[in-house]
């Protein structure tokens, strides 16, 4: 189970809406390498983990990333918040206005809503960490995006926080990889797959 | 210390204490991370109990909420109401 803190991982105050800002954020929650898919990712690998470590290690990180969508609708909702018509029509954000008003909803960037393929749990703790490592990558490639295409620091300054936890949390399935391979068969390890079988070629 | 600066804080404990149990799942027997989760842990509570006797439930979870007439949780503002500068 979890329970609800009533407070973000770090804060979010954006004094000036912007809701051209608003609308590229938005991808780190419904985004191909977003929040959301990643909290999803990790939590949904857990259950064919082998070790201790790294079910540990995706319940940790995958409960941090919905931390991570929170603050990141925070900072959609709060870009997007008493705008006139005017500034609607103007920024572009009319085409999401007219499905969704000033509610926060999953989509990408190019407006594309949330898809489960954007992640994958494969069973495979090798195919699943190396999946997990390179969703780190791209997450914090796009915040770097973002933080080239914004210049408020109220906006950046929590960009930059979120960024910095893609670098910890890809140091850390490092580590869990850096575990895995030790444990494995060293003459197996490519060879079989630990979250199944329970010895190395045991199909008869 | 002031409201802010408590709250400060506790945020930043909340975040070591974080950071340490994500290394911890990588480094399980690390004595030193061990120890300064205890350290920070025990910081957390003092903090806490300070903030709690100026200011009344520093409120993270229904578990927390003070007895009342009505139900406390509810007040706002809400995380994602840039509240953290303010009162």
């Amino acid at each position: 189970m979890w329970q609800y803190e009533k407070k973000l991982q770090y804060p979010v105050n954006i004094k000036t809406p912007n809701p051209k800002y608003a609308q590229i954020i938005i991808s780190q929650y419904g985004g191909p390498d977003g929040e959301l898919g990643a909290s999803m990712r990790y939590l949904t690998q857990r259950y064919s983990m082998p070790y201790n470590e790294v079910k540990g290690l995706l319940t940790d990180i995958g409960t941090e990333e919905l931390a991570h969508l929170e603050m990141i609708c925070a900072m959609v909702h709060q870009l997007t918040r008493n705008l006139s018509e005017k500034e609607i029509k103007d920024s572009g954000f009319d085409t999401y206005f007219v499905d969704h008003t000033n509610a926060v909803y999953p989509i990408a960037a190019s407006s594309l809503p949330w898809r489960a393929e954007y992640i994958q749990a494969k069973g495979d703790i090798l195919a699943d960490l190396h999946e997990d490592l390179a969703a780190e990558q791209k997450a914090r490639v796009t915040y770097d995006n973002l933080l080239r295409l914004i210049d408020d620091p109220d906006i950046l300054d929590p960009l930059r926080f979120l960024r910095q936890r893609e670098i910890t949390h890809y140091q850390r399935f490092g580590e869990a990889l850096r575990l895995t391979t030790d444990k494995l068969n060293s003459k197996n390890f490519y060879a079989y797959n630990p979250g199944f079988d329970s010895k190395p070629c045991n199909k008869k | 210390m002031n409201k802010y600066q408590l709250k400060k804080k506790i945020y930043e404990l909340d975040f070591a204490i974080h950071e340490l149990v994500l290394y911890l799942d990588s480094h399980p027997t690390s004595k030193k991370a061990l120890e300064l989760l205890e350290e920070y842990k025990k910081k957390r509570r003092d903090m806490i109990m300070a903030y709690e006797e100026k200011y009344g439930a520093f409120v993270m979870t229904p578990r927390d909420v003070e007895k009342s007439d009505c139900w406390k949780w509810l007040e706002g503002p809400w995380p994602w109401e840039n509240n953290f500068m303010e009162d």
